[in-house]
């Protein structure tokens, strides 16, 4: 995960952050990448379970759901105003990556396909990692159970990272929760990044949640914006491959000399990367669509819908539905008691 | 870089104003005065004080931003009198030095990484009300003998303090003409706990005016003055709200 979106890693210098310190703030969160997030660990991995997201007793997903549910509970814990973002349709320059991707899990659904048919369950769990897909249906159902939990959610204009980018520099979010560092080229002034894994452990290092401030990262490494996304579209992005051979460190070097990708590519004597201008747009003047500050808060949970909606029609169980509850009530957001000063 | 004397009585009201609220807290010190912003562990009441430099007896600061321990400070200001003069330096690193006549204490400062000043929550509050400080202190100290959670209610004639017990009732009530100000949009009612407010009325007892915002079911904002105006506490409560849902 830490190479997502442009790899600016080894240009950050990035401060810890706890999920305390958040509190009462907004914090927008890219619901794509959280919804993988879930269909890719919450699975079937029973002896011959199949490796997909887990099923209600009808066979419908709910991974996402319990996901979404538990992760939104947390952060309303924590006294947080989660605020998530769903994608919207792509820029056109992105169709390249986007055709990758599928190609990449076309092949990946022939192979799972495969080890079904041979018995290799081990194989098509691991397999089937690679081809989620978090369908409409299931975004449509995520955005009804953030309705019940009272959590506001947006519909992206275009891409999540740049409307949730779009709507910290407007001052309608405090913070931008992604793991992708595109956020920072989008221009969101403070990117939080393993927001959720703090203190859990992968590869056997401990995560921390980290905080990256834009403006101190540009004083840092001393790039205007315009610099910072001219270094992102050579590193690499979405939208474009990037200049061969070029890194983070290379290209801020190149960039500190040569002041613009063009007088970069003209030192290298390398073709300027096609549309440009377009690429440098989509980063600059996302689309993003108008956000009201006030419908940015939390409402009261509908604690009747959410057990028709995850318990009677998804089979969720009892302890599950108790603990949740349990939680929102912990959060003074459910059942009345002492509120808290973030929840209005 | 921090140069700070003031009498007893000031430093004494900063630090009980905070106390109120949190243990710890990070002191903001600017060329143009104090600033500290807090908020409880559970989020239900915060503050927000400010003191302009005029209202210390010397102030050389270069910005500054120190972690406190409100029990340090207290047992220092206890030990003088209201009209005793305390100072405090600190260098930026090490300790934080503080002086009362003889006496000399010096403290390690706290973390200041972990002490990030809270958000003011953003509220919209339809009705308001300014009244004597005396005068509300009393009446959440006679609600108290009774509960532990007050009601409040406002309508454009009156403002009203009620506490119910299981065997006894208080009722405070305050019509137009008794208060300095009242405005209210719509009639409001809203419960706010004691345990917060009795100690906040040490502070602004002696306070001519204190002004009052709140909604229904909706948080309450507190505001005063001190030191002829050079000092300035915000208060915010979260309310108790009985009814499901939220």
């Amino acid at each position: 995960m830490d190479s997502m979106g442009c790899n600016l890693k080894d240009l950050a210098t990035p401060e810890r952050v706890r999920l305390p310190d958040l509190a009462g703030q907004r914090v927008g969160i890219d619901a794509f990448l959280t919804a993988f997030q879930f269909l890719t660990t919450m699975r079937d991995r029973s002896p011959e379970g199949d490796g997909m997201p887990l099923r209600a007793p009808d066979g419908r997903y709910v991974a996402h759901l319990m996901g979404f549910l538990q992760r939104t509970v947390s952060l309303l814990e924590a006294s947080i105003i989660p605020v998530f973002v769903f994608d919207g349709p792509s820029p056109a320059l992105k169709e390249a990556e986007l055709a990758a991707r599928r190609a990449r899990r076309v092949e990946a659904e022939e192979q799972y396909a495969a080890a079904r048919s041979a018995g290799d369950h081990r194989l098509a769990q691991k397999l089937a990692a690679r081809i989620m897909h978090y369908s409409p249906e299931m975004v449509e159902e995520t955005k009804t159970m953030l309705d019940m939990l009272g959590v506001p959610w947006v519909a992206a204009a275009a891409e999540g990272e740049g409307q949730a980018a779009v709507m910290a520099k407007r001052g309608h979010l405090d913070v931008v929760a992604t793991q992708d560092w595109d956020a920072l080229l989008y221009g969101s002034p403070v990117l939080v990044r393993h927001l959720m894994a703090d203190g859990s452990k992968a590869y056997g290092k401990v995560i921390h949640a980290e905080r990256i401030d834009l403006a101190a990262m540009r004083e840092a490494i001393g790039l205007s914006q315009d610099q910072l996304v001219d270094l992102g579209i050579m590193i690499g992005t979405d939208f474009h491959p990037g200049v061969r051979g070029v890194g983070p460190k290379t290209g801020l070097n190149l960039l500190l000399k040569h002041g613009t990708l063009e007088g970069v590519c003209a030192a290298k004597q390398v073709e300027v990367p096609d549309n440009l201008d377009e690429i440098r747009a989509i980063f600059n003047h996302h689309p993003a669509s108008d956000t009201d500050p006030a419908s940015l808060s939390l409402g009261p949970v509908d604690a009747t819908g959410l057990t028709r909606f995850l318990q009677d029609e998804r089979g969720f169980s009892q302890r599950r539905m108790d603990d949740a509850f349990d939680r929102l009530k912990n959060a003074g957001r459910l059942g009345g008691g002492q509120t808290s000063l973030f929840s209005f | 870089m921090l140069n700070v004397k003031a009498r007893q009585e000031l430093l004494s009201r900063i630090v009980d104003t905070i106390s109120i609220v949190v243990e710890e807290a990070r002191f903001d010190f600017s060329e143009d005065g104090l600033s500290v912003r807090v908020v409880d562990p559970s989020h239900v009441a915060m503050v927000k004080l400010d003191v302009d430099a005029v209202a210390f007896e010397t102030w050389e600061v270069e910005e500054a931003k120190v972690g406190l321990e409100m029990k340090k400070m207290k047992e220092l200001i206890s030990l003088g009198a209201a009209d005793e003069i305390i100072s405090m330096t600190y260098d930026g690193k090490g300790d934080v030095l503080m002086n009362l006549g003889k006496i000399d204490r010096s403290s390690r400062p706290l973390d200041n990484t972990t002490l990030n000043p809270p958000n003011l929550p953003n509220l919209d509050l339809p009705c308001t009300v300014t009244l004597g400080g005396a005068e509300l202190s009393q009446a959440f100290r006679a609600a108290r003998q009774v509960g532990d959670l007050v009601t409040l209610s406002i309508d454009p004639e009156q403002f009203t303090i009620h506490v119910s017990g299981p065997n006894d009732a208080v009722t405070v009530a305050f019509g137009q003409d008794e208060l300095q100000a009242i405005t209210c949009a719509a009639p409001a009612k809203s419960q706010y706990s004691l345990t917060y407010l009795v100690p906040l009325g040490k502070i602004f007892g002696g306070i001519d005016s204190v002004t009052i915002a709140f909604g229904e079911n909706f948080p309450l904002a507190m505001d005063f003055n001190f030191s002829d105006g050079s000092g300035s506490v915000k208060y915010f409560l979260a309310p108790r709200v009985e009814n499901e849902g939220y």
